[in-house]
């Protein structure tokens, strides 16, 4: 034996023995000396399961099961705190009616059958009708799942028929930053919300849908700093009492409070004219609308706002001149830090893009953006809508990092990292949400040329607006297969022909991207229940079925399977196997790949192993020359954004290739239904704090349930005692569409104004989506949740 | 050349220590033991103890190991000289 | 504070039909609604008919019960000097107690009486220091102040005064228990503080004169506690679970 053979063979002994003393014996030196009770329980990070916010939770596992959560110290976007969906999000995984077995639709039951048998018959499906096949995914997709659904149809398959949720909650928004920016996704970032003087809330309600941001604004105030908050809104909310300055608007009317604002600043001077000649272009939109518009002069743009006098927005809005006014002279004053925030109120609206844009423009002509609390600021509604829905592009028009199919240079790009043979990617985008949904509940023969869907984390018999004519007729036309992927027996899986039960949350690995362009990721840390499994699996076995079934598309140019993922040594792993998959890390693999495509749009992102290391990083996360990792919190602003080096400001995806933003004018006109004298009441869905979307998750939380059990119409007072309607009573809410029953609740969680009434939308039992209107905005195709005409009776017999 | 005794502890989540683990695999200076529950015996070899230092500072920062605790180092500077 | 909720003339019908809607049990009024199985109903107080001759004297609204007394039966509690005998039993009642409330140890615990649910909280009326009203403890909040409290509150039971309350969810999730204390070094040593600090700063919200007995510090003039009880790095999060900065 040579010396260093000696060395380090004395070197292993003594640090096995040392190993085995400090994992039997003595435990290690250090802090973790302190004996930990309940040290039988394990910590480690995740993003919570529930909104856009993007909060970290500590989840503390013990026996294989989640048993308790905290909120994360050392995450930036919380600080220590949640919500109380937050707090309760290790609930969700343990629902007494998890679905733990593949089911099969069999002489109209549903039947257990095996893992093989329901991937052969999903595989099926794809290879004899590719066309007809499409994937209707989600927001609450992680980034893995969604790059693989989307690289299995728009390489896979080639037909781009694949569409998320989050078309019917931030596709505006989308829309809005495209045509204002040239690219997606906000500037500032929540440490905006640390610096402003004033937050103005554009239709939306923080208090309940984003509350930890809602707090971390009011908790400032509790510090002694001044904050003014303005709610611009339709109904008194919990919101409202925070806010020195409630302004009621009628349904549709924000843009001609948004133009009232901008006429002010123009008319009176007070615009940032130094900002606008160096930053900004006019622009207005053309007929047919598109995302680019046509140019217009700044006199043009000055004539075009004329009319929007605060009177005349008094007239239209029902806001007072003198808020108006009180508005302008805040944006006015370039001393203060003004950011907005908007979340469904502007994007649920069939002037979606149109409504973004104003805002935009606001925050561009008073020069109220880049700096730390001037921000114009989209909140988003799920998880991973920007990560996965935004960035991975997994909309039917949309390919990975900001690129769109219809480019020819952006599907090259695409095959170049897809390593396809060029031409590969079709450049004919396939069906928006409502579109989809639309003709897969159309007969065959009659232009429904759509017969299977594939839905993956979501609820679409639920969140689909006019359900009784978008989702309903599909279940007994023939010839339509419905597939779903979920955790519960959902109204969507329970309507299914085929259920596949998935992993959910810290029950796999993943990703998510939040609603500040933060990336995040987190670790297996339980078993799934019975046979469910991962999504991504999911996704990758039915792929390697239509590899092993030759269709071409599944094969790289150089014939290899299109998710090749490999070992350390290189050697392809079948991960297509549920015993191999947690062989390696498939979710870094695909992320490294997805990782790719980041770089087109400055949507950098970093290494998988940094976002190990990190609660989340806000790309572009941009290597520096010593080798770590920056991210970038104020994009387009030289003090912060590395790809901004020509001027203080650049807007370096100009839509006009100059570096500058647009601020455009669009006109307010009416909205496509208003009460008449049949349906003669306003009809308002939305959210409440305590239930996530359709409630699949936290209907089944008993803490949440409790406190609030049930769906409900709200009502202004004076209405219901007009229509001699009592509190709890139960009533027929209709419109042209459809009709459901439900308990009124007057002046409960919130008041709308006279004429309006509101219905939350969390509750299966009660949809109201069978109220809701399908019109869309016309570039985003967003429905409108937020205003439809509606009727309410009371019923006929007492009490129900 | 310095060989020094190491002991890894993993993260305590599985897919955080399968992560660690694999990046130790690929680096050639390291010679891995036998794992014990989540610690992990290792010998490294550097060119000096000071590299040998920059590398357990290297080593803690791979995402997925908690800690590490240096056991033993031999400092047979001339191991690899001109004999 | 007080607001008139819901009903007003129609009062006692409606409470009768919302009884009868309780002790019969809960007709659903949909369908679909296999997936959720009753467990116990949670009970919610019983709203007592008011008559307009008592329209004037009597008090209604979220904590009417307690504001019709409040004035006379406003306490603080023990003196701070006053000897604190309890037992082991006192103890597991208190933590049964505080597991009704709570998901899990570290949850944020629900609310056991009515609350305003549109207007900004009012809760630090009470709970900022602590109170002892007709009867009942409103603990003192054991974290700093927030001031969005519904944020992580919420009501233990249907918060709408007229309804027919549908079955609660089945769970089959195990929180994270409470312990029953600390580690001592030795017998008679100060023992260690056997839960995370995190929100739960203010040892006195549970543990000072107002705190259940069985938790209740036997030396409450004392004020800075981690002068000898330790609190534990891992449970604070300032151990290194994961590398992160």
């Amino acid at each position: 034996m040579d010396r260093r053979e000696f060395l380090r063979t004395s070197a292993l002994a003594a640090a096995s023995a040392a190993a085995y003393r400090m994992a039997h014996g003595q435990p290690a030196p250090g802090p973790r000396t302190t004996p930990a009770p309940n040290g039988d329980v394990r910590w480690d990070k995740a993003p919570c399961r529930f909104c856009g916010t993007g909060c970290h939770v500590q989840v503390g596992v013990r026996n294989d099961k989640v048993v308790a959560i905290a909120a994360d110290e050392k995450a930036e976007v919380n600080k220590g705190l949640l919500c109380v969906k937050g707090y309760h999000v290790g609930l969700a995984l343990y629902g007494k009616d998890r679905l733990t077995r593949p089911l099969l639709r069999r002489n109209g039951k549903l039947e257990p059958i095996s893992w093989e048998e329901a991937l052969d018959i999903v595989a099926k499906r794809a290879f004899d009708n590719p066309a007809g096949f499409a994937i209707y995914g989600s927001g609450q997709w992680t980034i893995p799942e969604g790059y693989a659904a989307n690289k299995l149809i728009k390489a896979g398959l080639a037909t781009n028929q694949i569409d998320p949720n989050a078309r019917l909650c931030m596709s505006s928004a989308v829309t809005g930053f495209l045509s204002t920016y040239g690219v997606d996704e906000p500037a500032g970032c929540y440490d905006d919300l640390d610096k402003a003087d004033v937050v103005i809330m554009w239709g939306n309600n923080p208090a309940e849908m984003h509350p930890v941001l809602f707090s971390r604004i009011v908790d400032r105030r509790s510090r002694g700093e001044k904050v003014t908050l303005i709610d611009l809104t339709t109904r008194r909310t919990r919101t409202s009492g925070f806010c020195q300055h409630t302004l009621f608007f009628k349904p549709n009317s924000d843009l001609a409070i948004a133009n009232g604002i901008a006429h002010l600043l123009v008319e009176r001077g007070t615009f940032d004219k130094a900002f606008v000649d160096a930053y900004c272009n006019f622009r207005q939109r053309t007929e047919p609308p598109t995302l680019d518009g046509q140019a217009m002069t700044f006199e043009a743009y000055r004539r075009a706002l004329a009319d929007y006098t605060p009177e005349k927005v008094e007239a239209i809005s029902g806001v007072a001149a003198a808020d108006i006014r009180m508005l302008a002279d805040l944006f006015g004053k370039r001393d203060l830090r003004i950011t907005s925030l908007w979340c469904m109120g502007m994007n649920q609206h069939t002037r979606g893009t149109a409504i973004n844009d104003l805002v935009h423009g606001i925050h561009l002509l008073s020069g109220h953006f880049g700096r730390p609390g001037d921000a114009p600021t989209s909140l988003t509604g799920q998880p991973s809508a920007c990560g996965t829905v935004r960035e991975v592009g997994t909309l039917a028009h949309g390919l990975p990092g900001g690129l769109v199919v219809t480019k020819p240079e952006h599907r090259k790009e695409a095959e170049a990292v897809w390593n396809l043979p060029a031409g590969r990617i079709n450049a004919k985008p396939g069906y928006h949400t409502v579109e989809l949904w639309k003709r897969f509940s159309t007969p065959k023969d009659k232009g429904g040329d759509i017969d299977t869907i594939w839905v993956m984390v979501t609820n679409p018999a639920r969140s689909l607006p006019n359900i009784n004519q978008l989702f309903e007729p599909s279940r007994s036309l023939p010839g339509k297969f419905l597939i779903v992927s979920d955790v519960y027996p959902t109204a969507t899986a329970m309507a299914a022909d085929l259920v596949l039960p998935s992993a959910m949350w810290v029950e796999k690995n993943g990703m998510f991207g939040n609603s500040e362009r933060r990336t995040q990721q987190w670790f297996r840390m339980v078993r799934p229940p019975g046979e469910a499994r991962d999504d991504t699996w999911q996704l990758l076995a039915v792929a390697r079925r239509l590899f092993d079934r030759g269709v071409p598309g599944l094969k790289d140019k150089d014939g290899q399977f299109l998710f090749r993922i490999r070992d350390a040594a290189g050697a392809e792993v079948p991960v297509w196997d549920w015993k191999r998959y947690y062989d390696v890390n498939v979710d870094e693999q695909l992320f490294e790949e997805y990782r790719k495509f980041s770089r087109f749009k400055h949507k950098d992102l970093a290494p998988y192993s940094e976002y190990v290391k990190a609660r989340g990083l806000r790309w572009p996360v941009v290597e520096q020359p010593d080798g770590t990792w920056r991210e970038t919190r104020f994009r387009f602003a030289r003090h912060d954004d590395p790809y901004a080096k020509k001027a203080d400001i650049q807007f370096y995806h100009s839509v006009t290739k100059d570096d500058r933003a647009l601020i455009w004018f669009h006109p307010y006109e009416p909205p496509p239904e208003s009460p008449d004298r049949d349906y003669p009441l306003w009809l308002c869905t939305g959210r409440v704090i305590e239930h996530w979307h359709t409630g699949t998750m936290t209907m089944r939380i008993p803490q949440l349930q409790r406190a609030m059990p049930e769906s409900y119409l709200e009502m202004n007072r004076e209405d219901a005692k007009a229509l001699g309607i009592a509190d709890g009573e139960v009533v027929i809410v209709e419109s042209r569409r459809g009709k459901i029953e439900l308990p009124v609740w007057i002046d409960g969680r919130a008041q709308p104004a006279r004429g309006s009434v509101f219905v939350p939308f969390f509750d299966e039992r009660l949809a109201i989506n069978r109220v809701t209107l399908e019109a869309h905005d016309p570039l985003s195709k967003q429905p409108d949740y937020k205003k439809c005409a509606v009727r309410v009776r009371k019923k006929e017999r007492q009490p129900r | 050349m310095t060989v020094s005794g190491l002991v890894i502890t993993f993260m305590d989540t599985p897919e955080a220590a399968s992560f660690a683990l694999a990046r130790l695999h690929e680096d050639a200076r390291l010679l891995l033991g036998e794992p014990v529950a989540n610690r992990l015996p290792i010998v490294a070899e550097t060119a000096d103890a000071t590299s040998g230092e920059t590398l357990v500072r290297e080593l803690e920062s791979i995402a997925g190991i908690a800690r590490v605790d240096v056991i033993s180092i031999d400092f047979a500077e001339d191991l690899d000289g001109p004999a | 504070m007080s607001r008139v909720r819901g009903i007003e003339v129609g009062l006692a019908a409606a409470v009768a039909i919302a009884v009868i809607g309780f002790v019969t049990g809960v007709t659903t009024t949909g369908h679909e609604v296999s997936a959720y199985v009753s467990v116990r109903p949670v009970p919610r107080p019983e709203v007592a008919a008011r008559g307009y001759a008592d329209m004037r004297t009597r008090s209604y609204g979220p904590n009417a019960e307690a504001q019709a007394q409040w004035f006379g039966a406003l306490a603080t509690g023990p003196a701070i000097s006053e000897p604190v005998v309890q037992s082991e039993a006192d103890r597991a009642a208190a933590l049964a107690r505080r597991a009704e409330r709570r998901a899990y140890d570290g949850a944020p615990p629900t609310i056991p009486h009515d609350i305003d649910q549109l207007a900004v909280p009012s809760c630090l009326a009470c709970h900022a220091e602590g109170k002892v009203i007709a009867g009942m403890v409103a603990p003192r909040m054991s974290h700093a102040r927030h001031d969005s409290c519904v944020q992580c509150h919420v009501v233990a039971a249907d918060p709408r005064r007229v309804a027919q309350t549908p079955p609660a969810p089945e769970t089959v999730f195990v929180g994270l228990e409470s312990v029953r204390g600390g580690e001592r070094a030795w017998p008679g040593a100060p023992p260690t503080i056997p839960h995370s600090t995190r929100m739960r700063e203010r040892c006195d919200a549970c543990h000072g004169t107002l705190g259940a007995l069985g938790m209740r510090s036997t030396h409450p003039w004392r004020q800075s506690c981690v002068q000898c009880h330790a609190p534990s790095a891992a449970l604070d999060q300032r151990t290194t679970t994961s590398r992160s900065p």
